[in-house]
């Protein structure tokens, strides 16, 4: 089964999204906004591998042999669940000490 | 994966794991309880493993063997050991005084505790080590291994100058085992064999074929350097005259647990490591310089009773001693090499007593190691047990007088100790000094004049032994009106009773009855015999052996 | 029962009692049981022991002897260690030699022990606790049980050695005796002299143990054994023989011809001359006697043992256990003299003559008896070295049982007067207890005034024989047994010597010659010593208040002065020569020659037709010795007298060289053991400043070395490495501004970095 719609559509929708979350991380003063901002950063990028993978994957022959894309896809959601647990752990301890989550208040590691 | 099969790598790491299970516990009670209990383990192992070992057979047994780091193509560092007839007993010496000597620490070291104890564990590791070692390489690391924590043990917990004495012992033995690295070097690239097992000596993993001895051409350079290196590294580690001066020091400024482990077996590394790599490597070098090292010998033993016998310090005097007793050991050492011009060629009787005087020689260093260690280890333990609780007075001369009454066990032991350290027949080392002068005397006199002089005037040491502790312990510590400064001292308690009793009793049961002893060690005497013989390209047979030197 | 060869098997019983018994009495001692019961053990083990012996001896009678000689009773052997291709074993040798040396060995010490049970019993009183001062019994039953302890080990050495197979066996028994003598002269050792005496004892004759000991070791070399029947095979010793001379030996080791010294003798002679160095070591044959008088610090039990029973007599034993060695130069005729046995003989005779000498001008009741043991074990080693091998045995066997006599009786009177004097001055204690005699008071011409609270010594004596009539008739009877007076043991042993030396003197032999004069002389000075101290300790009035106030000892004490006094008395009628006028033949035509006159080797002794000359000269000798004796002791009481009647004959300074011992303490004082303090100190010296300075300056040069080191090191090594970091430090400084902290400045700059390289990647 050929899909209708093109491939870039699903491109343009995650480098939208990559783009939006590179702003975020970027511009956010808060940490968690920073955070998140990675985290639409991932998903643009699960995006294009679970795209990639239904267009251009070996599946695209018509059988679902290889999984490439989906475990990648998989892989990264569980990562970015445990990277958000980490950083929300390590604001929230920041936050305990500093009375702050401005990121320009932690500069204890500059040179 | 029997015990059995392993037996030997666990005697030996048991220590380790021993050492770091101390560094795991707080408290000091618990640290001296487990290290003794520890301990037992080891000794459990060594003396199931002496049960164990075939004496019939003789040979390398229980051995082990991986290959452990490849060196390009050529050459390979094993991880190989074994143990024969010289080395069974030595392991038991060594496990036996270790839980002595932590016995012994339990009552007396109060500061530091567990490193005190944990580097006693390494200590054993390292010793136990060399005695099980059949690789050129793993000798020398366990060689080395010993000497850091016997380093910090008399640095810490030593006498007034231990730094001085530790220091001094450290570096001494140190430029001894670098002159060792060095002809290490030497024998791997001219043999192509890390191997310790050579000619006709038995072993499972080694063929004899492959095992030559280093270059048995006496004029060689290279051999004659290697040797050199390693007789020197042996020489000071036993120590022999003139390399003794670290030993006395390092006696009397360590804790007497240390100078129970240095004399009873730090001493028997230099004298194991000449049976055990000098001679089957260089039996050639070592004959061409026989009667220089034979000279040594003399001089150690004659020499080394002299300056014992103008020390007024327990402790020192005992330590001279020790170069005394050491040097019986080189002289049998050296007797099994001694080129001798047959005073009848070609008469099977005269080979036969030749041979048979040899093999004595070794007999009775390697009898004297063990008697050694047991006669001067009870010496510092009951030296350790006066001083350290008691009097805190070494000086004859203000500790003397009517001890034997005073502190009538206490006098028993003594007594009995030094009486066995002067050679009295039935104790053990009468046995031991007995089979080293009928080697010397057996080859000497069948024809090496400079080494009949020597053999001559070693017996010498005899008497001036017999003199110095005869005076100096006997007389002026035990008999004669009491001292009325330690009236009152307390005897010996139980507990110090039975750690005496099991070196006394080796004492009384090797003196009596050496059999049960050179039983293990004569096969594998007559094996380093005939392989010394194959090296210097001599038949082995008896009947052939007078046509060795033909005479000049 | 009586079958030899199974009595030998189990012959090994014979010390073992004894050492059963020193071990039972060392459990006692160590549980704190010891005490009068340890005396018990001790004489049932050495009674067992002495059974045993007896019985062994029994056997070997009766014909048996001279096949026992050539082929020894052997028992099984016990391997004792690995030696070449053998083994080094241990056995049980019997042959009339043996046998009658051990059943003397056996009745001896029983009678010793069963005397030393009363003798010691001063122990149990003589020590005091050092705080309260009160007596302190359990100690002095702990040291009465120590000594039985002692003398069993004592008699289990001697027995083991007389029973040895081979030579190292021994040597190992031999040494269990030095150690006993030790421990027991120093029994008192909280008297300075006798913790001194002990060491001199044993080291004296560990010094001649070294001539045993290389003798050894050169048996080993030369034959490969020491068992005695292996070693004295015709093959052995014509093996040693075959050596050849020491110049020839010494030749072949070094490739050419060479001449020493003594170079013509054979290397066998020296052999047997160090084998003869233990013998003169522990039987106390000049230039080594030294220990023996001063080893009467000892409690007398123990003079008896070490003088009779056991310890001298081992070394005499030894000669003639390796008699054929000494003789190998003439295997078919055992009584020729042999290159070593002229040294023996020289030795022996100029012991003999010297220590009776030195014997005239002694004052303590028991060095009297100890130069007389010298001398007469002088008189044993010079019969060996003329090759009258059975005629010193024999004299060591009555020797044996006079000299206990002696002893034991000396013992007796000491005990007595102390008695006496203990009576006299209330308070004053048991002697011998007392931490020491005062050094004499004041000593005239270096001869010492007599201590009047000394009661061994004999100018504190006299008119004992009323006080002790049993002590004083068994004493005598001891005396003239040693005095060779006929029909007494003596004489018939110290006769057959005399008569073998006049018998080689005829062959032409100077050494013969030697002995037969020195022998005599000997013999008279012997007789006037022992009668200068019959006279001056029984006769006349007493002396002192203490001794007219002895006391008769204990029956325990007595009777076995009485049983040793019929041995004396009697023992000597075995030996009477065939020949002998009226009795010779009737007594069984000298049953002891036929009994001992064979050698393990082979060979065998003739004996000498009976001359009637040296008979008489030795006769008259001792007869003229007891006149003279009588003439200057008898008449008058010595004590009375301020200087002593043989020093106003024969002069003082003469008298005082006799009292000294001819300076020989003092001379080894001065050379032997001052030499070897001084080398000892030497050589001290020489570790500390020479070798261990050398290795201290090895350290001084490290470390100097080591500082030049450290200036280059910190100048142009240090430098060079400053110079690198101080260059890092600057371009460091410089780049720090790019750590700002700020995390997204950070990622700014990583999102450029991607961006750049997927540009270039691009491009």
């Amino acid at each position: 089964m050929t899909p209708t719609i093109a491939l870039w559509w699903y491109l343009l929708v995650a480098a939208a999204l990559f783009s939006i979350g590179l702003f975020g991380a970027l511009s956010r003063r808060n940490a968690v906004g920073v955070l998140m901002g990675i985290e639409l950063m991932l998903n643009g990028a699960n995006v294009n591998a679970v795209a990639f993978w239904r267009y251009t994957g070996p599946s695209s022959g018509g059988g679902l042999t290889g999984m490439d894309g989906q475990v990648f896809a998989i892989m990264v959601i569980a990562l970015a669940a445990a990277e958000a647990a980490v950083g929300l752990a390590l604001i929230i301890s920041i936050y305990r000490s500093q009375q702050t989550v401005l990121l320009e208040d932690f500069t204890s590691l500059h040179g | 994966m029997t015990l059995t099969s392993n037996i030997l790598t666990l005697i030996t790491f048991l220590p380790l794991v021993g050492m770091i299970i101390l560094m795991l516990l707080r408290d000091d009670r618990v640290i001296k309880q487990t290290a003794i209990y520890w301990s037992l383990l080891p000794l459990a192992l060594s003396t199931y493993l002496w049960w164990m070992y075939d004496k019939a057979a003789g040979g390398f047994q229980f051995e082990q063997f991986a290959p452990w780091i490849r060196l390009g193509d050529q050459f390979t560092i094993n991880f190989h050991v074994g143990v024969d007839g010289f080395s069974v007993p030595l392991i038991f010496l060594t496990c036996l005084l270790t839980t002595i000597s932590l016995w012994y620490s339990a009552g007396v070291i109060q500061m530091r505790v567990k490193e005190y104890f944990a580097l006693f564990m390494l200590l054993q590791a390292g010793m136990l080590g060399v005695f099980v070692s059949l690789d050129l390489f793993m000798f020398y690391v366990f060689f080395e291994v010993g000497l850091v924590p016997m380093y910090f043990l008399i640095g810490i917990w030593g006498g007034p100058r231990r730094e001085y004495a530790a220091i001094k012992f450290f570096l001494y033995t140190l430029a001894g085992s670098v002159l060792m690295l060095l002809s290490l070097i030497s024998v791997v690239y001219n043999t192509g064999s890390f191997s310790l097992v050579r000619g006709d000596m038995v072993s499972k993993f080694v063929s004899p074929a492959a095992a030559i001895p280093f270059l048995s051409n006496p004029t060689g350079t290279a051999a004659t350097l290697a040797f050199v290196g390693f007789l020197v590294a042996m020489l000071i580690k036993m120590p022999s005259f003139p390399f003794h001066t670290w030993l006395p020091d390092a006696h009397v400024e360590a804790p007497t647990a240390g100078s129970i482990i240095l004399a009873g077996v730090l001493l028997k590394l230099g004298t194991y490591g000449m049976v055990r790599v000098v001679m089957p490597l260089f039996p050639s070098a070592f004959r061409a310089m026989a009667i220089p090292i034979g000279f040594l010998a003399f001089t150690s033993i004659v020499y080394g009773a002299l300056v014992a016998m103008a020390q007024w310090d327990f402790k020192k005097l005992i330590a001279y001693s020790s170069v005394n007793h050491m040097g019986y050991v080189l002289l049998g050492l050296t007797a099994s090499v001694v080129a001798v011009t047959a005073a009848k060629d070609g008469d099977a009787q005269t080979a036969a007593n030749i041979l048979q005087a040899r093999q004595a020689g070794i007999d009775g260093a390697v009898m004297q190691m063990f008697a050694h260690g047991i006669i001067t280890g009870a010496l510092f333990l009951l030296v350790g047990l006066i001083y350290d609780t008691r009097t805190h007075e070494r000086d004859f001369r203000k500790l003397g007088g009517g001890l034997w009454r005073t502190v009538p066990r206490y006098g028993t032991f003594l007594i009995v100790a030094a009486f066995a350290s002067l050679g009295l027949p039935s104790l053990a080392g009468f046995v031991a000094e007995f089979l080293v002068f009928n080697g010397a005397f057996g080859v000497a006199l069948n024809g090496n004049l400079p080494f009949l002089v020597l053999t001559g005037l070693s017996v010498l040491g005899i008497v001036f032994t017999a003199a110095f502790i005869l005076w100096k312990i006997i007389q002026m510590l035990l008999l004669g009106p009491q001292n009325e400064t330690w009236i009152g001292t307390p005897d010996l308690t139980r507990s110090e009773m039975f750690m005496l009793l099991p070196l006394v009793a080796f004492m009384f049961i090797y003196g009596l009855y050496p059999k049960w002893l050179l039983d293990y060690i004569h096969p594998t005497t007559t094996q380093l015999v005939t392989t010394m013989d194959t090296a210097l390209s001599l038949p082995a047979a008896p009947d052939a052996a007078s046509a060795e030197a033909p005479a000049p | 029962m009586f079958d030899i060869a199974s009595l030998a098997a189990n012959a090994w019983l014979v010390p073992l009692f004894t050492a059963l018994a020193f071990v039972t009495i060392l459990i006692q001692i160590w549980t704190g049981r010891g005490g009068r019961s340890s005396a018990w053990v001790a004489i049932a083990g050495v009674g067992a022991s002495g059974l045993y012996s007896v019985v062994v001896f029994l056997a070997t009678l009766g014909g048996r002897a001279e096949a026992l000689s050539h082929a020894p009773a052997m028992s099984r052997r016990l391997d004792w260690l690995p030696l070449g291709a053998g083994q080094l074993s241990f056995g049980i040798l019997i042959d009339p030699l043996g046998a009658a040396t051990l059943a003397m060995v056996g009745i001896a010490c029983l009678m010793i022990f069963i005397y030393a049970s009363a003798y010691m019993a001063g122990e149990f009183t003589l020590y005091t606790d050092p705080t309260t001062g009160a007596v302190d019994a359990a100690v002095g039953r702990a040291r009465y049980a120590r000594f039985f302890a002692y003398v069993s080990l004592f008699a289990t050495g001697m027995f083991g050695f007389v029973l040895s197979s081979n030579l190292v066996q021994a040597l190992l028994f031999w040494e269990i005796m030095g150690l006993c003598s030790f421990l027991l002269i120093g029994f008192w050792n909280f008297k300075p002299s006798a913790a001194q005496a002990a060491k001199k004892a044993f080291m004296t004759t560990r010094i001649g143990d070294m001539g045993l000991f290389i003798g050894i070791m050169m048996l080993f070399a030369f034959l490969g054994t020491t068992d005695y029947d292996t070693l004295m095979k015709p093959a052995s010793l014509a093996r040693l023989q075959g050596i050849g001379s020491i110049d020839g030996w010494l030749g072949g080791m070094l490739g050419h011809a060479v001449h020493v010294p003594l170079g013509s003798l054979s290397v066998a002679a020296l052999v047997a001359i160090c084998l003869f160095g233990g013998s003169v070591g522990k039987s106390a044959q000049f230039p080594l006697h030294v220990w023996l008088p001063d080893a009467m610090e000892g409690p007398t039990p123990v003079s008896a043992m070490i003088h009779a029973a056991t310890m001298v007599s081992a070394g005499v034993f030894l000669i003639a256990r390796l008699y054929p060695i000494f003789s190998s130069a003439t295997v078919d005729h055992p009584d020729m003299i042999s290159g070593p046995m002229y040294a023996v003989a020289a030795v022996g005779a100029l012991t003999a003559l010297l220590a009776a000498t030195i014997g005239m001008a002694q004052y303590d009741i028991k060095r009297v008896l100890a130069y007389s043991t010298i001398s007469q074990l002088g008189y044993m080693v010079m019969a060996l070295g003329i090759g009258a091998y059975v005629a010193a045995v024999f004299h060591l066997l009555t020797h044996a049982f006079f000299k206990a006599l002696l002893f034991l009786g000396s013992g007796s009177v000491i005990h007595g007067v102390e008695h006496g004097m203990h009576e006299a001055h209330e308070g004053h204690g048991h002697d011998q207890g007392h931490a020491a005699h005062p050094a004499h008071p004041s000593t005239i011409l270096g001869v010492a005034d007599a201590d009047p609270h000394d009661p061994q010594d004999m100018r504190n004596m006299g008119g004992l024989g009323k006080r002790m009539p049993l002590t004083y008739a068994t004493f005598l009877a001891g005396t003239l047994a040693l005095t060779g007076i006929p029909v007494f043991s003596g004489f018939w042993s110290k006769d057959e010597i005399l008569a073998d030396a006049f018998h080689k003197m005829g062959d032409g032999h100077w050494i013969a010659a030697l002995v037969w004069v020195l022998g005599t002389a000997a013999a008279f000075v012997t007789a006037f010593y022992m009668a200068r101290q019959v006279f001056m300790v029984f006769a006349g009035p007493p002396a002192t208040s203490g001794a007219a106030k002895a006391p008769e000892s204990a029956p325990a004490m007595v009777y076995p002065l009485v049983v040793l006094s019929l041995f004396a008395v009697f023992l000597g009628l075995v030996g009477v020569p065939t020949a002998f006028p009226l009795i010779g033949a009737w007594l069984g035509g000298n049953p002891f020659h036929h009994y001992m006159g064979h050698l393990l080797s082979g060979g065998s002794f003739e004996s000498h037709a009976f001359n009637a000359l040296p008979a008489l000269a030795s006769i008259g000798a001792a007869a003229s010795g007891w006149g003279l004796g009588y003439a200057m002791y008898g008449r008058r009481p010595a004590a009375a007298r301020s200087t002593d009647p043989l020093a106003s004959v024969i002069g003082v300074p003469l008298f005082r060289l006799l009292y000294r011992k001819y300076y020989v303490d003092e001379l080894y004082q001065a050379t032997v053991i001052r030499g070897s303090v001084a080398l000892s100190n030497f050589d001290s010296w020489l570790d500390r400043t020479a070798i261990d300075g050398a290795v201290n300056g090895a350290g001084w040069i490290g470390e100097r070395s080591s500082r030049v080191n450290n200036w280059i090191d910190s100048r142009v090594v240090d430098g060079t490495v400053a110079l690198v970091a101080a260059v890092s430090g600057e371009m460091s400084r410089w780049m720090r501004w790019l750590q700002s902290g700020r995390i997204q400045q950070y990622l700014l700059l990583a999102f450029f970095g991607v961006l750049i390289f997927l540009a270039m990647n691009v491009l």
